[in-house]
């Protein structure tokens, strides 16, 4: 049984008088300790995909298990054992810090809301993590300001992990930080995996990144998944015309290995609806039957899945 | 001669100071990257040349010629000849830059104006033709859109069309791309070379992306706490980065080409943060450096020359290095 599994599901936001499929009918499957990167270019529902997972969002259709059992309709006393189950890290981790509690609130509320343990036992724990996540002892009676970025990242993480998760959806959680703190931040969340036997819903908007750390890699566009494929797979054999050409933009850090003209123009647009292929008027191979018929997600073998017709 | 000379440029805010001894210079036609993290100083390098900085900062020290002109001895009326028609600014975020309630056309005549006698008709006509220039379609329809009916690559496109409206020698693009999407970057990159060549432009590129820096500028300067630690042609530097910071910058990069995989590989990581070095004396780098020695703690390490166009300010790597090239370089 997959510890999450996400079934046609849909998120719809109002728009005015139109309506925003800003999820159009997303299935997937999370596994214990596995980590599913979830790809794709701002605006295409990648982060509203993830609150809705977490019931942050209401979603419109379909259905969402954790565990196997059906969290979509669940009222919020029904909700909050669950929710201990999954928990979120987020991309700005000073936007999502009150500014006025110290680390020693943030990290016990989590605590006392769950009614985990007394006041010696929620300290030792406080500690604990605290010590876990990289952060000096002295941490806890200290505000979110008195900390750098990568450092407040690590209280993200912290308050996260604080409820011992099985899942932890990670909504870009390095985009905001420079590149030598990313990489401390990777290797922590990478290390976190291994001794908690954690599961990653890791959204990203950058690639590389994602390649690099996810086990099986979603690529979204306007609200759907376009491919699914292990990370190696994905790499070795990209199938649908967007895949590749994210890959094809990807700045290589070789100046003898030129890169090509991007294969694409134009950018997503995602006020109006399209027939057809959402892709198709951005796609170099497209014919009129990607202007007339949308493609479905079909098996391509070895759990590599493409929405298009001639993937 | 170089188009623009900086010359130990120091710049000060009240309890800190932001640049420290900068030196660079950038030839016409060539795109110079300028590369560090957040807070390093290179965003305000770039506001000195524009002379735009907050008015809490002060330069403390130095020099800025741009083509043969003293450019902090004008005065204010002066400088503003200057802007736009000499060296012009582009910014991350477009739709903070751009005005929200006017036109983009008003806002390209705008600065056509400003600099050219032009009467309304044939600025509006030259908008056209300048949005034509980065590549929008339908330029006849859109310049009558205001910035919020654009995206966010049609609106770093409008921005690049107001900076080289009136010619510039030197456009300035600090982090143009970081807002956009990656197949959008590489449109606005692509469209940013395409004119320094058509236009004879040189760009100063301000970025924190190596990979940007690797397939569209011609030199870089690393910037790391307000200093320039090294200074290389592109493919000697990626080929072999010298300064210890600049190694730990490629090496913490999650490669595009390498088949790397969490499962697999640990990435590198440079220890601390740049806030490690507050307050000690020496090498700022020294406390996240893996090969620093007592003597990088107690005098800040010039830049000197290693080889021809290849500079670096740390004294362990040009004592491995068998010591500068000729005599000090600045």
């Amino acid at each position: 049984m997959a510890l999450l599994a996400v079934r046609d599901l849909h998120t719809r936001y109002a728009a005015g008088k139109q309506v925003l499929r800003a999820v159009d009918g997303v299935s997937f499957e999370v596994g214990q300790g596995e980590t599913v990167g979830l790809v794709g270019e701002s605006g295409c529902g990648k982060s509203t995909l993830g609150k809705t997972i977490l019931r942050l969002v209401p979603s419109a259709e379909g259905s969402i298990e954790l565990d196997g059992a059906n969290i979509t309709h669940l009222g919020e006393g029904a909700m909050a054992p669950h929710r201990r189950r999954m928990q979120m890290i987020f991309q700005d981790p000073f936007g999502s810090l009150n500014p006025r509690q110290t680390i020693r609130t943030v990290l016990d509320t989590a605590l006392k809301v769950h009614r985990l343990g007394n006041a010696t036992e929620r300290e030792r724990q406080l500690q604990e993590i605290i010590a876990r996540v990289g952060l000096p002892s002295d941490s806890l009676d200290r505000y979110p300001h008195e900390f750098s970025g990568g450092q407040r990242q690590r209280i993200g993480i912290a308050r996260a992990l604080i409820l011992h998760p099985a899942l932890i959806v990670c909504d870009e959680p390095v985009s905001a930080l420079d590149v030598s703190i990313q990489a401390q931040i990777l290797n922590l969340l990478v290390d976190l995996k291994r001794e908690f036997g954690l599961a990653y819903l890791f959204i990203s908007h950058d690639l590389s990144v994602v390649r690099y750390f996810a086990d099986r890699v979603l690529v979204m566009y306007f609200g759907r998944i376009v491919e699914s494929a292990s990370h190696a797979t994905l790499w070795r054999d990209p199938r649908h015309p967007y895949t590749k050409a994210l890959f094809a933009a990807l700045p290589s850090a070789d100046p003898t290995h030129k890169r090509a003209a991007p294969p694409i123009k134009g950018e997503l647009v995602t006020t109006q609806q399209v027939r057809g292929c959402r892709f198709h008027s951005r796609c170099p191979a497209a014919t009129d039957r990607c202007r007339a018929e949308e493609p479905q997600l079909r098996p391509l073998g070895e759990g590599h899945h493409a929405a298009c017709h001639y993937a | 001669m170089s188009l623009l000379t900086v010359d130990r440029l120091s710049v000060a805010f009240p309890g800190h100071t932001a640049v420290r001894e900068a030196s660079f210079s950038i030839a016409a036609g060539e795109t110079l990257a300028l590369v560090g993290e957040s807070g390093c100083g290179k965003s305000i390098t770039a506001f000195s040349v524009m002379r735009l900085l907050p008015s809490n900062a002060r330069i403390a020290s130095g020099r800025i010629l741009l083509d043969g002109i003293d450019l902090l001895s004008l005065s204010e009326p002066e400088m503003r000849e200057v802007r736009g028609a000499k060296v012009s600014l582009i910014q991350q975020e477009p739709m903070t830059s751009l005005n929200p309630v006017l036109s983009i056309g008003l806002q390209i005549t705008e600065v056509i104006r400003r600099h050219e006698r032009l009467s309304r008709k044939a600025a509006r006509a030259r908008a056209i033709e300048l949005l034509d220039l980065v590549r929008i379609p339908d330029a006849h329809r859109r310049i009558d859109d205001h910035p919020h009916n654009l995206s966010g690559g049609m609106r770093q496109r409008v921005m690049i069309a107001m900076a080289v409206a009136c010619r510039p020698k030197l456009l300035i693009a600090d982090e143009p791309t970081t807002a956009l999407d990656v197949t959008t970057q590489a449109q606005v990159l692509d469209l940013l070379d395409d004119l320094r060549r058509r236009l004879g432009m040189a760009v100063l590129l301000i970025t924190h992306d190596l990979g940007v820096v690797a397939q569209w500028a011609d030199r870089i300067a690393v910037m790391y706490a307000g200093r320039i630690v090294e200074e290389a042609g592109i493919e000697p530097f990626f080929a072999q980065p010298m300064h210890p910071y600049s190694r730990g910058l490629l090496g913490a990069r999650v490669d595009v080409d390498a088949d790397e995989h969490y499962s697999t590989n640990r990435l590198s990581e440079i220890p601390g943060s740049v806030g490690s070095a507050a307050g000690e004396a020496g090498c700022s780098f020294a406390p996240r450096c893996p090969v620093a020695e007592s003597a990088c703690r107690q005098a800040v390490p010039s830049l000197l020359a290693l080889q021809d166009d290849r500079a670096v300010a740390c004294p362990v790597t040009i004592a491995h290095e068998g010591g500068p090239h000729g005599a000090a370089r600045r």
